[in-house]
């Protein structure tokens, strides 16, 4: 059974357990989640998705991550996806870094932690054009 | 306010504000800023959780009415099925007995209902009774008889009789009587104690008319308070919420409490006040507020009707402190944590601002010292890069000025002593000339045309008259006019000669009479010089002579006597032709003058014969023979090494010979010589000096100056100088004049007096004049003389020096201004950098704590409701299963990565799926977020229930529920570990004692804060030696850690192991923090623990970190050590451990 997959990145556990909770509710069955402590996990999982016949839709990221930080990875996701909706939810960032994501990658918006759940699922819907 | 106007009133605030306070302020400004966001929007975002919580428990309880109101209607139904029943004939009323099954069977249907009953207008009664305890027993009374009363098994068969009741008449009880009042409608009755068994009841009663409209009885059923009480012991609300039922009477009618409870006393108490008594004013809801004990109360009253009597009001109080107990203290905290921020950021700024300010106040001690002249200034500074910069700067421009100053005194020294060397050989000629005069035993005076004296060169002490007086005066003013004239006559004949003249005369000296010889010799055109020597001595033989003289023209005897008496040479030349014939030597007595007398008369007679001197010599006796006359003849003879001169007067005699006298001048001639060497010394001296030297008048005639003054003041000459200068034009400034004249009047000399003058062609140019001033006799101004020396070189150095100084000072100045610049951007930097990081620290747990605290307030909202309906709907077996997956859960206490987890779900998804489990993915994750890794328990839940979905559902509901509780409570221990870390870090401890800790702590304390920089790629291996506490400043050693901790990570980019070692050696504590980075290189091994050293980009780093660690070690008596090589920097710390 196929369904769009929503990615949500984010080093920080507690942080991706709040999101799943939060995006199930309010999105319900019709998108499968996938969850990433790491740009490198991330990665991993956009393509096993792909080898299962799905697509990962949208990617939510953390800026400040060890390895390899939220506007890097997009880079990388965006050379093969370019499709995919990109939005960044961080406490911190370089703003710098930001802007030149919101210039390269596309980047579809910019959320700052603590985050509005409202917010987040408004954004969300209209990124995957719901 | 318009920003000129800001401007001015910064401008003039500013000046009053320390350096100390502008550092300062702004940033405890900051701190006060982040902080205060951060507690605002926490305590905030609590509040409003814990409100929307509260308003919600609150319309829970309002829908609860509305069960309520459901539940009362289970014996409409009740009543209805039996009318029905009736009416069918499924009962029968004449066999009261068959109606037990019927009964039976609605009990086993509708749960909670504590009477069904008949009774027909007869007074036959038919009742199923259900204890309080659930027992549930058979009532029945026939048309006459007692009331008996049965127990019943579990199939509904009627057991023995337990009691009978006599003297009961049905249609005496309340909700009979209700049932007839109601007339045909159903009615609810007051509540009222049923006897059997005994309860509180309310019972709805209605009249049965069969199908021909006859009252045939009633149908009631009773509900037990208690089971209602029990409705509301379900509700929990707050920790101390009370909900109970008020009747309009303000009666209690049940509450899940006490009566005597104070809450619910205090809560009618208030609600009576509140309504005057009477509670049937409240129609609605309504949510009010009130305090007990200064407690303030939240209170919900909501208005309870049905049919019937039952007009209840439903009461609810929570106190408010259930709700805020947590957002105070956590208010409590903010606070704390805020006024410590402060304290900490005050501290900071005053440390930093005085190592800031301290350096700044040395270099403007070293330059006020420089500007009074203090050359020796060595500053040394330790500061930021910019500031020891600064004092290096300083300390050059010091240097150079100094030795500027050097060069200007050495020069000087050299000025002084050309000068002092020439005086003093201009010293030495004049001691030499004046000694020579004063050897000499003649009057020396200089005369002019008209016979006044204008210099006399000595004085002969001889003579008793001095000669002084005479200097100025004519010959006529000094002696009787016939000498006078004949001297006069003398004097000019010389000159108009150009012919030395010899006279004799005498002038009455005191009271003697004084014969002097005089020669008289021409030195200029209008000046002479005259040479008179005393000769009152000789005056005698003379007069002899005088006598011989006047006999010789008798007798050649007396003749030869005379001759005898004389010292002259005498000669009588014979010519004959043009040659010279015969000299007879005179017998004079020359050797009476003369030591070499005959050698002189021999060399004389000779001459007459030598080629060199015979032309000359017999010219000038020809000349004599031819002119008849007496003709002066000078002329000088060398005998040995001695120069003689003579004059000679050559006399015709006949027309053949001549009488030829010589007198020995030499001495006059010698005389004569060395005063015109020393003129001429005087005026090489006069001509060559390096000063310029003049005499002038008082109004600024120049009466004499020498070539220098005139290239001085930019003249060709000293008489175009003279000519054209009246000194008292030179000046730049006249008022110098003026000082010049005051100050040479007073003391009759000036020296050094420095002023600036105008040249010819007009460049200004500054001199130094030594004047004195000259005396005439009588002690009147007579001439002033002086040296000027042109000091305009070693004025343009000075102006130079000032100059160069000024620059100095201002540069100083602005170097500051820039400084201040810089510091602050740097504190900026690193404040900003302090709160990016804390910031990040802090918002990932609060993002989380917002996210779960929105996801209980929506299980709330969405679930509490229909939790009652779906417990209700519930199957036994999907119960248990349910309790089952609620009990998994509790056990699950392991956090999974999200690997682990993708890992579970393909295993579940699989198992599922091969199960023929429908949407196997959603139920995979499903069942993980629940709790539930291992399926086989669950396999006929998901196969065989249909209500499954469900049941999982509303599992993974009350798991997320306690998984939002557990990010809560991790999230907030995060968030205060971070607090707690930055607290502990910051805190500055100025107490100067040392105190016992341990230094692990401290070192975790820092790891902690850097927990952000070092999770992202770095691996940190701790390896802590049993260790004692030590006494030391705890809080500087953190800074030590912080500095070597946050090098590490630099050092290795981020990325690479860190390792830190902690151990006892020997009486020390040995502290080992080692990074696998890039080293340090050897060329500045040396050089990292220097003040402002940094290999940081600007902005980044001020280079004082190890300066300032190396100071914290010493202060500790510890050392620090560094060795490096590439992939393995260590720094050793060693600290003493004293024993308290």
């Amino acid at each position: 059974m196929s369904k769009p997959v929503i990615l949500c990145v984010d080093d920080e556990l507690l942080v991706l357990n709040s999101l799943e909770i939060e995006l199930r509710k309010a999105l319900g069955n019709e998108y499968f989640y996938e969850f990433a402590e790491g740009a490198e996990e991330a990665l991993e999982i956009i393509d096993e998705v792909s080898e299962d016949g799905n697509k990962v839709i949208l990617i939510l990221s953390d800026w400040l991550m060890p390895e390899m930080k939220g506007d890097e990875f997009f880079k990388v996701v965006h050379q093969n996806h370019p499709e995919i909706v990109k939005i960044m939810l961080t406490g911190q960032a370089n703003e710098e870094a930001i802007s030149d994501a919101r210039k390269q990658v596309n980047l579809y918006a910019c959320l700052r932690k603590p985050w509005d759940g409202n917010e987040l699922i408004t954004v969300i819907k209209s990124g995957i054009g719901q | 306010m318009s920003i000129p106007f800001l401007n001015r009133t910064i401008a003039k605030v500013l000046p009053k504000v320390s350096l100390r306070t502008v550092i300062i302020v702004p940033m405890v400004l900051q701190i006060l800023v982040a902080v205060g966001l951060v507690g605002y929007f926490s305590w905030k975002n609590g509040e409003k959780a814990v409100n929307d919580l509260a308003s919600q428990l609150m319309q829970e309880v309002g829908t609860r009415s509305q069960q309520l109101d459901s539940y009362l209607a289970t014996p409409h139904k009740i009543n209805q099925l039996n009318q029905n029943a009736l009416d069918l004939g499924e009962i029968n009323i004449q066999d009261l007995k068959s109606m037990k099954n019927h009964f039976w069977r609605q009990y086993q249907i509708f749960n909670g209902v504590s009477q069904i009953q008949f009774a027909t207008t007869e007074g036959e009664f038919v009742a199923l009774t259900v204890g309080e305890d659930g027992t549930p027993t058979y009532q029945v009374r026939e048309l006459t008889g007692e009331l008996q009363i049965y127990g019943m098994d579990k199939e509904g068969k009627r057991g023995k009789m337990l009691t009978s009741l006599g003297n009961f008449d049905p249609r005496e009880l309340p909700w009979y009587k209700a049932a007839l009042k109601a007339k045909g409608k159903p009615a609810w009755t007051q509540t009222y104690i049923k006897v059997t068994p005994p309860s509180l009841v309310i019972t709805l009663a209605k009249t049965y008319y069969d199908e021909t409209g006859t009252f045939r009885g009633v149908v009631a059923v009773a509900l037990s308070l208690a089971r209602i009480s029990e409705f509301l012991q379900g509700l929990e609300i707050g920790k101390s919420g009370k909900t109970f039922i008020l009747e309009r009477d303000s009666n209690l009618l049940h509450t899940n409490s006490t009566h005597e409870d104070s809450l619910i006393q205090a809560s009618v108490g208030y609600l009576k006040e509140q309504f005057d008594g009477d509670l049937s004013q409240i129609e609605n809801t309504q949510e009010l507020k009130f305090k007990i004990h200064g407690q303030e109360q939240l209170l919900q009253v909501v208005p309870f009707k049905n049919v019937g009597d039952i007009d209840w009001l439903i009461v609810v109080v929570v106190p408010k402190a259930d709700f805020m107990k947590e957002i105070s203290a956590n208010t409590r905290t903010t606070i704390s944590v805020y006024i410590i921020a402060l304290a900490i950021a005050i501290a900071f700024g005053i440390g930093s601002a005085g190592w800031v300010i301290g350096p700044i106040m040395r270099l403007n001690t070293s330059a006020k010292n420089l500007a009074l002249g203090e050359w020796e200034q060595r500053v040394e500074v330790e500061g930021a890069v910019e500031l020891r910069e600064l004092a290096q700067s300083f300390n050059t421009m010091a240097k150079e000025l100094q030795a500027t100053v050097a060069t200007l005194e050495k020069t000087n020294v050299e000025l002084e002593d050309k000068v002092l060397s020439r005086t003093a050989a201009l010293t030495a000629t004049e001691a030499e000339m004046r000694s020579f005069f004063e050897a000499m035993t003649e009057l020396i005076f200089v005369f002019d045309r008209e016979g006044r004296y204008c210099k006399i060169a000595s004085t002969n002490p001889k003579l008793t008259k001095p000669t002084s007086d005479l200097l100025g005066k004519t010959l006529h003013e000094t002696m009787p006019i016939a000498t006078a004239d004949r001297l006069l006559d003398c004097i000019q004949a010389a000159m108009d000669n150009q012919h030395t003249t010899d006279v004799e005369y005498s002038l009455i000296w005191g009271e003697r009479l004084v014969w002097f010889s005089a020669n008289v010799s021409p030195i200029a055109e209008n000046y002479a010089i005259w040479v008179a020597r005393d000769i009152s001595e000789h005056k005698v033989p003379l007069r002899e002579r005088k006598a011989l003289e006047k006999n010789l023209r008798s007798s050649k005897e007396k003749m030869r006597a005379v001759f005898g008496a004389m010292t002259d040479i005498i000669l009588i030349v014979e010519v004959e032709g043009n040659q010279i014939g015969d000299v007879e030597v005179a017998p004079t007595d020359p050797s009476r003058v003369y030591e070499a007398y005959t050698d002189l008369i021999s060399e004389t007679v000779e001459s007459f014969y030598r080629e060199e001197t015979a032309p000359t010599w017999s010219g000038k006796i020809r000349e004599s023979l031819e002119t008849g006359k007496v003709v002066h003849f000078e002329y000088d003879l060398c005998v040995g090494y001695d120069r003689f001169w003579f004059t000679a007067s050559i006399s015709p005699i006949s027309d053949r010979s001549t009488i030829w006298v010589a007198r020995d001048i030499s001495e006059r001639q010698q005389v004569e010589e060395a005063l015109r060497r020393a003129e001429e010394n005087y005026r090489s001296i006069f001509e060559n000096a390096a000063e310029g030297i003049f005499q002038s008048t008082r109004d600024g005639l120049y009466l004499s100056a020498n070539p220098a003054l005139a290239q001085m003041y930019g003249y060709s000459s000293a008489q175009e100088l003279m000519f054209n200068l009246n000194s008292t034009q030179l000046y730049v400034n006249p008022s110098r004049h003026y000082e010049f004249l005051a100050a040479i009047d007073e003391h009759g000399t000036v020296s050094n007096f420095e002023f600036q003058v105008y040249r010819a062609d007009g460049e200004i140019i500054w001199i130094s004049e030594n004047v004195h001033v000259v005396f005439d006799e009588e002690g009147e101004l007579f001439y002033y003389e002086g040296t000027v020396e042109n000091i305009t070189a070693r004025k343009e150095a000075e102006e130079a020096l000032r100059q160069k100084n000024e620059d100095l000072a201002r540069t100083l100045s602005q170097l500051k201004t820039t400084q201040e610049g810089l510091i602050k951007s740097e504190k900026m930097a690193a404040l900003g950098q302090l709160i990016a990081g804390v910031a990040h620290e802090v918002n990932t747990p609060l993002g989380a704590i917002r996210s779960s605290v929105q996801n209980i307030a929506d299980f709330l909202q969405e679930y509490l409701e229909v939790l009652p309906q779906f417990f209700q709907e519930l199957s036994p077996q999907c119960n248990e299963y349910f309790l089952a997956l609620l009990q998994q859960q509790s056990q699950q206490t392991t956090v999974l990565s999200t690997r682990e987890k993708r890992k579970l779900n393909r295993a579940l998804k699989k198992q599922l799926w091969e199960q023929g489990v429908e949407e196997p993915d959603l139920i995979a994750s499903t069942l993980i977020n629940t709790g539930v890794y291992d399926i086989k328990t669950f396999l006929p839940l998901l196969t065989e229930e249909s209500e499954s979905e469900k049941v999982l559902n509303m599992a993974y509901q009350f798991a997320t529920l306690r998984t939002s509780m557990a990010t809560i409570a991790t999230a907030a221990e995060r968030a205060d570990k971070v607090v707690f870390a930055l607290k502990t870090h910051a805190r500055y401890d100025n107490s100067g004692q040392k105190t016992e800790a341990k230094i692990t702590e401290g070192i975790d304390t820092v790891l902690t804060i850097y927990n952000n920089k070092l999770k992202q790629g770095i691996e940190l291996v701790k390896n802590y030696g049993d260790i004692p506490s030590i006494l030391c400043y705890p809080d500087e050693l953190n800074q030590v850690w912080t500095n070597l901790v946050h090098n590490g990570i630099q050092a290795m980019n981020n990325k690479g192991t860190l390792s830190i070692d902690v151990n006892k050696y020997n009486n020390l504590l040995k502290v080992m923090i080692t990074d696998n980075g890039t080293g340090i290189p050897p060329e500045i091994k040396n050089k990292i623990f220097e003040p402002f050293f940094t290999t940081k980009p600007p902005g980044e780093g001020s280079g004082l970190g190890l300066d300032i660690v190396q100071k914290i070690i010493d202060k500790h008596q510890g050392t620090i050590e560094v060795e490096s090589v590439p992939g393995k920097t260590t720094f050793t710390v060693f600290l003493p451990i004293h024993k308290p």
